[in-house]
C-alpha cells in the first residue's frame, strides 16, 4: 500500500514565478504555459497551489477555453492537500456550471464533501470508480493516505485496525501491515489497534504558568528622576 | 484661442468652476480649493444646472482647461468625463452607448495615470477613491447587465458583440493591479516615496478595489492578499480617513475571511468598526457620517455576517455595544443562529452578501439570464460548511461538559454506532481549530492555531483538557502600580495649611484675661 513519505514539494520555474506576480496573470495568454505546469505537476508529484488558483480564475473567465481533464486534475490535487482550504477555495472559483459537465470533476467535487462528513467508506468507493482519480492523478491514493494518517494522528493515542482500514480504504490486512511496520506518524505496534507516536496534539497539554514578566511593562513604573534610594545624609560636621 | 460652437451653450458658472478646478489641479495645488470645489461646488451646481440632464460634454469645456502647451488638457478633460459619467449613472438614465463610452474613458484615464511622464496633475485622496470605486461598481452592474440575456434586443445584441472586450474581467483586474504597482502602499514613508501624492493614492485605494472585485468574483484567498501592505487596523491611515472607503473595505475583508472560514479573523476584523457604529446607533443614529443611508445597509449587514460568524466560532469576546446592536435587531434570528437552524444561515447570508459577478462574456444569442448564478454558487457552498459545522457543534456542547468520557456513551447521546462515530471524531478537531493568525494578510506565518477544546482520544476514552489559563498578575500590579505612582504624585503637589498656631490661639486666650 502505497503512503506518501512527505506533502510534495513546489519547483515554479523562474518565467511562472514572474507571470504569477505580475498583472498579466489575468490575460488568456496565461492559460497555456499554466496548464503544462499542472501537468508537470502531475508527473513529478509537485504541487502549487497558486498558479493552480490562477489557472482556474482564467477558466472562471473564459470557460470555453476550459479544459476538463485539466479541471480534473487541478481539483484532484487540491484534494490531496487537506486540510488546507485549497479544495472549496477553487469550488468558489469555477463557475458550477463547468464542474457539472463533466462526471469526474463532478465526483471529485464531491468527494471534498465526503471527506468533510467523514464519510471515508463512500470517499473510497467514489474515488476507485472509473475513471478513478489515482489515474487522473497518479499519487493521489499515496497523498491521500498521507493526509488521513496525519489527521488520526492528531486526535488519536491509538486506533483500532477496523477503523484505520475503512479511513485509509485498504483491507484488513494491508492495515496490520501497516500498523506492524510504523512509519510517518504511526509507531510500530502489534495487537488489535495502530498506535501512533506522541505529538503536542494527542497528548495533554502541560499548564503554562507564566513566570515572566515583560520588561517593558514594568518600565513604565521606572522614572529616572525619582531618587529611589536616599542619599547618604551628609555627615554633621 | 477660438471659442468653440458649444462654448455658447454652456453656463457661465460651469465654465467658471471647471477653469478653477482645472487651475487647483494642474498648477496651483491649493488642497483647500480642490477639496471645496470638488466635495461643495461641484453637487452644488449639479443640483441647480443639472438635475434632469447631463454636465457638458468635453469639448464644450475644453476652452477652459488649456494646458502649458496651448491645446485642451486630455488628461485633465479625462478626469472631468469622469466626473460626468459618475454623475450621470448615478442621477440619470443611462443607455449601453454610455456604458462603453464610460469604458473607454476609463482605460484613457488609466493609461495616463500609469504613464510615468506626467506627474503634475493632483486631486484629492476622496476623489481618487471615488474614481476607483465607481470603477469597480461599474464592472459590477455591466457584468450583471451584460449576463440578463433573455429578452434582449437584436440591435443591443449586436452592439454588446461588437463591443468584445469593454468590462472584460481580464482587462478590469489587470488595471488594477497595474495602479496598484504604480507606487508603494503603506504609512508616511511610503508616500513620500511614490511619484506624487496622486500616485500614491492610486495606488493604495486600487488595492481596497481590487480587494473589493476579487471578493466579487469569489477569488477570497485574493482579495484578503490584496490588502497586502496596508494596514487595516490603522485609523490614522489614508484609507481609514475616508469613512466610506474604510467601510467598504472592512466588510469585503471580514466577508472573505468568514468565506475562508476564518471567522476569529472575520471577527476581529469587524470588532473596531463595529463598535464605533453600534455606539453611534445607540445615540441617534447615523447622521454625523458621510452618507447615512449606505452607512446604514453596511452597518445591518456587517452586523448580520458578525452574527453569522459568532455563532459558528464561539467564544469570542464581543464587545457590549455590539451585542446589544445584535440582539436589538436580530434578536430571534440569532437564537435560532445559534442552535445551528440551516435556513436562518441561510435567509442572513443572503441578506448580507455582496453582489456577486459571473464575470466571464457570455454567449449573447443564448437567451438566459445567467446573473445570479454566481451568488447562489457562493450560498450554496457555504452552507454546506454551516451543515459541516452543525454536526461538530454538538459534539463541541458535549465534551464541554466532561472532563473525560466513554467513546459508547458519547456514541449513545448522539445516537450512532461505536464505529461510525469513531470515523466521526477523525475530522471533528480539525473543524473545530479556528487559525488564529496574529496579522490579518497574506503573511500566514505562524497560525496559532487556538481551539477553545482540546480533545484527544486515549484508548477507549475521549479526555477533554481545560484550555491552558495564562495567570497574568503583572499588568494587574503594574496597573495599580502606576495608579499609586500618580497618585501619589498628586497629593505631593497639594500645598498643606499650616496648622493652627496654638501659641498664637493660647496668647489670644491670655489677653482676654
Amino acid at each position: 500500500m502505497d503512503i506518501a513519505a512527505s506533502p510534495p514539494s513546489q519547483a515554479r520555474p523562474a518565467e511562472l514565478d514572474t507571470l504569477l506576480s505580475s498583472p498579466d496573470q489575468y490575460t488568456p495568454e496565461a492559460i497555456a504555459p499554466l496548464e503544462a505546469y499542472v501537468a508537470a505537476q502531475v508527473q513529478n508529484k509537485q504541487y502549487d497551489a497558486a498558479a493552480n488558483k490562477a489557472l482556474a480564475k482564467l477558466y472562471q473567465f473564459t470557460p470555453s477555453r476550459c479544459q476538463d481533464a485539466v479541471l480534473a486534475q487541478v481539483l484532484a490535487k487540491a484534494l490531496c492537500a487537506r486540510p488546507a482550504g485549497d479544495g472549496y477555495n477553487l469550488l468558489y472559483i469555477v463557475p458550477e456550471a463547468l464542474i457539472e459537465r463533466s462526471p469526474l470533476c463532478k465526483r471529485l467535487a464531491e468527494a471534498d464533501a465526503l471527506l468533510e462528513a467523514s464519510k471515508f467508506d463512500e470517499f473510497w468507493k467514489s474515488a476507485r470508480a472509473e475513471p478513478s482519480f489515482e489515474s487522473t492523478c497518479p499519487g493521489f491514493e499515496g497523498q491521500m493516505r498521507r493526509g488521513l494518517l496525519d489527521l488520526l494522528s492528531e486526535t488519536f493515542q491509538a486506533v483500532p485496525l477496523d477503523l484505520l482500514s475503512t479511513v485509509l480504504g485498504c483491507d484488513a490486512a494491508q492495515a496490520a501491515a501497516l500498523a506492524k511496520a510504523g512509519g510517518g506518524p504511526l509507531a510500530p505496534s502489534s495487537g488489535a489497534s495502530a498506535s501512533f507516536k506522541p505529538n503536542a496534539q494527542n497528548q495533554q497539554r502541560k499548564e503554562v504558568v507564566e513566570k515572566t514578566v515583560a520588561l517593558t511593562s514594568l518600565l513604565k513604573l521606572y522614572d529616572p528622576e525619582e531618587q529611589i534610594f536616599e542619599a547618604a545624609p551628609a555627615t554633621a560636621e | 484661442m477660438e471659442a468653440t460652437p458649444e462654448d455658447y451653450l454652456v453656463n457661465q458658472q460651469i465654465k467658471d468652476f471647471v477653469f478653477d478646478l482645472h487651475d487647483a489641479s494642474r498648477r496651483s495645488h491649493i488642497a483647500e480649493d480642490l477639496k471645496r470645489l470638488y466635495n461643495l461646488e461641484f453637487k452644488d451646481l449639479s443640483d441647480k444646472y443639472c438635475d434632469k440632464a447631463p454636465w457638458p460634454s468635453a469639448p464644450a469645456v475644453s476652452s477652459q482647461c488649456i494646458g502649458n502647451d496651448g491645446q485642451p488638457d486630455a488628461y485633465f478633460l479625462c478626469v472631468y468625463k469622469e466626473l460626468v459619467y459618475r454623475h450621470m449613472f448615478a442621477k440619470l438614465k443611462t443607455s449601453l452607448d454610455d456604458k462603453l463610452n464610460a469604458w473607454n474613458n476609463y482605460c484613457e484615464l488609466f493609461e495616463f495615470v500609469l504613464a510615468s511622464e506626467d506627474a503634475s496633475l493632483e486631486l484629492t485622496a476622496q476623489w481618487v477613491f471615488d474614481v476607483l470605486h465607481e470603477f469597480v461598481y461599474q464592472f459590477q452592474s455591466f457584468c450583471q447587465f451584460r449576463c440578463q440575456n433573455a429578452g434582449r434586443n437584436s440591435e443591443e445584441r449586436m452592439k454588446l458583440e461588437a463591443a468584445g472586450d469593454a468590462w472584460a474581467a481580464p482587462t478590469v483586474l489587470r488595471y488594477l493591479a497595474r495602479l496598484r504597482g504604480c507606487a508603494p502602499t503603506g504609512g508616511m514613508a511610503a508616500k513620500a516615496q511614490a511619484r506624487s501624492p496622486l500616485h500614491f493614492y492610486y495606488a493604495t485605494f486600487a488595492s481596497v478595489c481590487l480587494s473589493r472585485a476579487e471578493c466579487l468574483l469569489g477569488d477570497y484567498e485574493a482579495s484578503v492578499q490584496a490588502l497586502d501592505g496596508i494596514d487595516v487596523f490603522d485609523e490614522a491611515s489614508e484609507v481609514s480617513r475616508i469613512f466610506g472607503c474604510r467601510l467598504n473595505m472592512l466588510y469585503h475583508l471580514g466577508y472573505a475571511l468568514m468565506m475562508l472560514r476564518r471567522y476569529r479573523d472575520a471577527l476581529r476584523t469587524f470588532d473596531p468598526v463595529l463598535a464605533q457604529l453600534a455606539r453611534a446607533a445607540k445615540h441617534g443614529g447615523f447622521k454625523a457620517f458621510p452618507d447615512e443611508n449606505q452607512v446604514q445597509k453596511s452597518y445591518d449587514r456587517m452586523l448580520a455576517l458578525y452574527a453569522c460568524c459568532l455563532a459558528l466560532a464561539p467564544g469570542h469576546v464581543v464587545d457590549d455595544g455590539v451585542m446589544y446592536g445584535i440582539r436589538d435587531k436580530y434578536g430571534d434570528k440569532y437564537r435560532m443562529l445559534e442552535r445551528n437552524d440551516q435556513p436562518t444561515f441561510e435567509a442572513m447570508l443572503a441578506y448580507a452578501s455582496p453582489k456577486h459577478i459571473v464575470p466571464s462574456i457570455p454567449d449573447y444569442n443564448q437567451p438566459l439570464n445567467a446573473s445570479k448564478d454566481a451568488f447562489h454558487q457562493q450560498l450554496r457552498l457555504f452552507n454546506g460548511e454551516v451543515a459541516f459545522h452543525a454536526r461538530v457543534a454538538e459534539l463541541r456542547s458535549y465534551l464541554k461538559l466532561y472532563s473525560s468520557i466513554g467513546i459508547e456513551k458519547l456514541a449513545g447521546f448522539h445516537d450512532e454506532d461505536v464505529a461510525a462515530f469513531r470515523a466521526r471524531l477523525v475530522g471533528a478537531k480539525a473543524k473545530m481549530r479556528q487559525a488564529d493568525y496574529r496579522k490579518v494578510g497574506a503573511e500566514l506565518s505562524t497560525p496559532q492555531t487556538a481551539p477553545d477544546l482540546h480533545f484527544y482520544v486515549d484508548g477507549d476514552l475521549i479526555r477533554v483538557d481545560e484550555p491552558p489559563k495564562n495567570a497574568s498578575h503583572d499588568t494587574f500590579f503594574t496597573h495599580e502600580m502606576l495608579k499609586y505612582d500618580t497618585f501619589v504624585a498628586k497629593a505631593l503637589t497639594l500645598k498643606p495649611k499650616p496648622p493652627a498656631d496654638p501659641r498664637a490661639a493660647a496668647s489670644k486666650s491670655e489677653d482676654r484675661d
